[in-house]
């Protein structure tokens, strides 16, 4: 399901699902709050400014710190590769679980693998694949995509889950959360300790340091990235930063943005492959670095501010839009504000449309987010550009055009307001598409009996 | 001291009365309050969809239609945030026409804002005394123009009381094209609001279109409290005193 | 690699004649007092549902350990544990055992953290239901930047900082713990000097495992850091340039030890190298020196 589905989406999900609806904004508001609080313990705004900063300085030198980061990783026995997008990365995960007879893989929580399509991907090379992370575990029963960037099943209640555990794995009916629990952990330990591959993503990557950066708070990533004997990190290009001692603020942001904690429960700093004399770990590890358009969205002096983005999801959480169906309506990996102006700069705005214009421009996103990035300005821009580029319906260009025409002309504009009274009932009008569009879930709108210009005639010269 | 007043397109259409409030609040402040006649819309509609072009034409319009003024007041976030952010953005890069825009803005005041900010009146009387009213903030109003405190501490201070509202800085939904191109969204937000407005005998805003919004809405719901604009509290509390 | 090729190409491409935006400093936190450090990190960690205990005395820190072994019958414990920390149970593999227990190579306050190194392996770490981490009072870093630099030269493939049990909320937004990783975490803070505890003398290979990722120098003032303690020996690293690495043996420095107990005189490097001879002996002494043997 495309992008442009999601007006028919969004509105069949209201109407069929509403149970979507209250379980995505009692999660949505209760991280939001967690975050409000957590931005109140610190120095946020002199953060955040640091964040931005250092990550627009990373990308306008990123060819620089690539270079060194690949130079760090390859130091340390890293193995890196680059993938221009799912086609390359496929090709080198394939050629990996080939070389080192790959059977059984576990995968932790990464946003990136998603836009690669790795699961189906390794599926089909007969290589058994498991979700570790419990919100991934759920919605790979449900077989559904992610909902929410750091909360994947956000939108599935406790009574959903128990019948998806119930039917899967064979937990009782009435299950407590903590039961549900156990029986994925158990589930999947097995699955960690027989695993031949872990797969992940990459929160940030050290340049000066070539170091793998990872956060969460279940272990399922730290346990995805030490047990099996090879770990596969698929990175994007902008997750780098300059400087090891950058983490000290991007871990403490992330985290608090994110859920509202201090820090990410378990956090990993990897740096090569297992050592000598090290107990364990794994014996090989590939990074590959990923483009999936993201050169492009580079390449766009306005747009590219969207690199910036940590997948906090705070823009998320504090999006009421968002709130109202959660992220399967949007089609695309990514959804509320972020998805909105990623999906553009990534796809492309004729592939995105219409998900920038699924906004009141109320700025509650660029309120939130960690890296300032100025999500209301970056819809407005994808709405010029498309709008520019002839994107929208032939029929609301003339409308607009004709609109315009009137507003220039203040008689034009109060011959339209006399022929509003004279005809009231247009605006309650249940057969004109605009009208009818208000006036389907709304009562008709009722005009003033006179319209100020009219009244102002008799109070000018009141004293 | 030369102020224009800008009704707003929706305002003059649906909220006249609070367009007169608006005047007699200035007047009686001392406020020598002018309607510029050739005033429509300020653009914000075409702008938001994406369509400058137009959106300039008739921001050229309205900047034409406002020279020679200290100052424009408008009853309204929506608009005053268009015309104080947005304007100066639309002709970026223009030269002398960003100029003019700037100029504008920096003559432009939401309306409880002019009162706090450049009269420096923070008590208009006691009009509103033992009233209990639920407050919506518009989010450009909010978020752009930073009028969180302007109508709070002026409702506050003429008596009234402002019910602890879960969802009152919460977008209503409205977003001017957004209301029509995704209703069901739209409505879903007004719900929230809906469902989380605690009991209150108005419920008070300083933008019209969220409140058309809102009310209607309400109203299909039968569920309806009443809507008022915020320049008719304003004028309440003053003139009652 | 051509992709490579093609992706370094176009960021090329994307950013000529962009100007280069300005690299910010790193934000330095406030300078916490060490009680103030302990108190903060203790109700940071706390809140995350770990438990913390300052611990003054080697008998106190034996009761703690003694707490955490209540209930397991088996232990998988980190060879940085020096002896007199290691709980008194079988031991027995990660995936088996019922009580890990760690050594931190420093901790934070203002995140709650423990870092915890590779060099100790990382199962154990992971798949026990109750994790216990020692943590050297001297270790614990007021600021994440403090302790980020201070564990910059480990020599370990990973490291890791946990801020609490393993939990999530995905469940219908309520939280449990114990999801994958450790349901438990006990830290002991270790407010005193291991050798000086007791009644019996700890062994010296007990606490030379406290020094490792610490930072020494020696008697003329060249700064050394020590990288790995095993059971043979002590590795340390020149700084300075090159940076050469050295190995001094553990029963090298039992001998030395033994003979400062019995009043020799090794009052410098060259009195100890005509007392038990020379296998480094200026890191030698430099580590007798800080375990409080001369
Ligand atoms: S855009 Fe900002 S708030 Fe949204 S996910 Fe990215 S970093 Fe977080």
């Amino acid at each position: 399901m495309p992008p442009r589905a999601y007006p028919k989406e969004s509105q069949a999900l209201l109407e069929a699902r509403p149970e979507v609806r209250e379980s995505v904004t009692k999660a949505a508001l209760h991280f939001d709050k967690n975050r409000a609080r957590a931005y109140g313990e610190v120095p946020i705004e002199a953060w955040r400014d640091f964040a931005a900063q250092t990550k627009e300085h990373v990308l306008s030198r990123l060819d620089r710190y690539l270079e060194e980061a690949e130079a760090r990783l390859v130091e340390k026995g890293v193995t890196v590769h680059y993938a221009e997008g799912p086609e390359d990365a496929h090709r080198i995960l394939g050629e990996i679980v080939r070389k080192e007879g790959v059977r059984l893989a576990v995968r932790a929580k990464s946003m990136l693998t998603e836009e690669l399509g790795i699961n189906a991907f390794l599926a089909s090379q007969g290589v058994e694949v498991w979700e570790t992370d419990l919100g991934e575990f759920i919605i790979q029963l449900a077989e559904e995509p992610p909902s929410h960037i750091v909360g994947p099943a956000i939108h599935k209640s406790l009574e959903e889950i128990r019948a998806l555990f119930a039917e899967h794995l064979g937990t009782p009916e009435d299950a407590a959360p903590e039961e549900l629990a156990a029986a994925a952990r158990r589930f999947l330990r097995e699955r960690f300790l027989k695993a031949d591959l872990g797969i992940s993503g990459g929160n940030f990557l050290v340049a000066e340091s070539g170091t793998l950066v990872l956060v969460e708070n279940e272990g399922n990533i730290r346990l995805s990235t030490s047990l099996p004997r090879v770990h596969v990190a698929f990175v994007g290009i902008e997750k780098l930063l300059p400087r090891f001692e950058d983490l000290s603020v991007f871990l403490q942001l992330l985290a608090r943005a994110a859920t509202g904690q201090p820090i990410g429960t378990f956090v990993s700093l990897i740096e090569g492959p297992r050592r000598p004399g090290e107990p364990d770990g794994p014996e090989a590890l590939h990074v590959v670095f990923v483009d999936n358009g993201r050169t492009a969205a580079l390449a766009d002096e306005r747009a590219h501010v969207v690199l910036r983005c940590i997948r906090c999801g705070a823009c998320l959480n504090a999006c009421p839009v968002y709130r109202q169906t959660g992220g399967h309506p949007f089609g695309f990996v990514y959804s509320g504000p972020i998805g909105e102006v990623l999906a553009p700069a990534l796809l492309g705005p004729k592939e995105a449309y219409p998900l920038y214009h699924a906004s009141t421009l109320c700025g509650a996103c660029a309120e939130v987010c960690p890296v300032r990035i100025p999500i209301p300005k970056l819809l407005l821009y994808w709405r010029e550009r498309a709008a520019r580029e002839g994107l929208l319906l032939p029929f609301e260009k003339s409308l607009v055009r004709a609109y315009a025409e009137a507003m220039v002309r203040p008689s034009a504009y109060r011959l339209a307001s006399k022929a509003m009274r004279l005809f009231p009932g247009v605006l309650k009008s249940e057969t004109l598409p605009l009208v009818r569009a208000w006036t389907r879930l709304r009562a008709g709108l009722e005009p003033s009996p006179r319209p100020f210009h009219e009244l102002w005639e008799e109070i000018k010269d009141e004293g | 001291m030369k102020v224009a007043l800008f009704a707003t397109c929706l305002l003059d259409q649906f909220f006249a009365g609070a367009g007169v409030a608006t005047v007699r609040l200035l007047r009686s402040l001392g406020v020598e309050v002018d309607f510029p006649r050739a005033q429509t819309c300020c653009g914000q509609p075409a702008f938001n969809a994406g369509h400058w072009d137009e959106a300039r034409k008739m921001a050229r319009h309205t900047m034409a239609v406002f020279e020679g003024y200290d100052y424009v007041v408008l009853p309204s976030g929506s608009c005053g945030s268009m015309l104080k952010v947005h304007y100066p953005e639309l002709f970026e890069g223009l030269g002398e026409e960003y100029q003019r825009a700037v100029d504008l803005a920096e003559r432009t005041y939401e309306l409880s804002q002019f009162i706090v900010r450049v009269l420096g009146v923070e008590k208009l009387g006691d009009g509103l005394k033992g009233r209990a009213l639920a407050y919506h903030h518009g989010c450009h109003a909010l978020r752009e123009l930073g009028a969180e405190k302007e109508p709070i501490l002026l409702l506050e201070n003429a008596g009234a009381r402002i019910v602890p509202w879960e969802a009152d800085r919460e977008c209503c939904g409205f977003g001017g094209v957004f209301s029509v191109k995704l209703p069901h969204v739209s409505v879903a937000m007004a719900d929230r609001k809906i469902d989380t407005l605690p009991e209150a005998e108005a419920l008070v805003s300083t933008d019209a279109g969220c409140l058309l919004h809102l009310a209607g809405r309400m109203k299909r719901r039968g569920k309806p409290i009443p809507i008022r604009h915020l320049a008719e509290l304003l004028w309440e509390a003053r003139n009652a005193a | 690699m051509k992709a490579r090729e093609r992706i370094l190409a176009r960021v090329r491409r994307a950013l000529a004649g962009r100007p280069e935006a300005a690299l910010p400093s790193v934000p330095e936190g406030a300078a916490l007092s060490k009680e103030e450090a302990f108190e903060l990190f203790k109700t940071r960690l706390s809140a995350a549902g770990a438990r913390v205990e300052r611990l003054k005395a080697l008998e106190e820190a034996r009761g703690f350990l003694k707490e955490a072994e209540a209930g397991a019958r088996t232990a998988w414990v980190s060879p940085l544990v020096p002896g007199p920390l290691r709980p008194r149970l079988p031991e027995a593999p990660p995936e088996e055992a019922e009580l890990g227990v760690s050594r931190a190579v420093a901790g934070v306050a203002e995140t709650g953290s423990v870092v915890l190194s590779s060099r100790e392996g990382r199962r154990g770490q992971l798949l026990v239901p109750r994790h216990l981490v020692w943590l050297l009072e001297d270790d614990l870093y007021g600021t994440v930047l403090e302790a980020l630099r201070a564990v910059r030269s480990e020599n370990a493939a990973a490291l890791a900082l946990h801020s609490g049990p393993s939990k999530s909320a995905d469940i219908g937004q309520i939280m449990v713990k114990g999801v994958h990783g450790p349901g438990e975490l006990w830290v002991g803070v270790l407010a005193f000097r291991l050798e000086a505890a007791g009644d019996e003398p700890p062994e010296l290979r007990d606490t030379l495992f406290q020094l490792v990722g610490r930072t020494l120098k020696t008697k003329r003032g060249e700064p050394f850091l020590v990288e790995m303690v095993n059971d043979r020996v002590v590795r340390v690293r020149t700084r300075g340039g090159a940076g050469k690495t050295l190995e001094v043996p553990v029963p090298y420095l039992e001998r030395a030890a033994q003979r400062a107990r019995e009043g020799a005189d090794l009052s410098g490097p060259s009195r100890l190298r005509k007392e038990v001879g020379d296998r480094a002996a200026a890191y030698a002494w430099a580590i007798l020196h800080a375990l409080g043997y001369v």
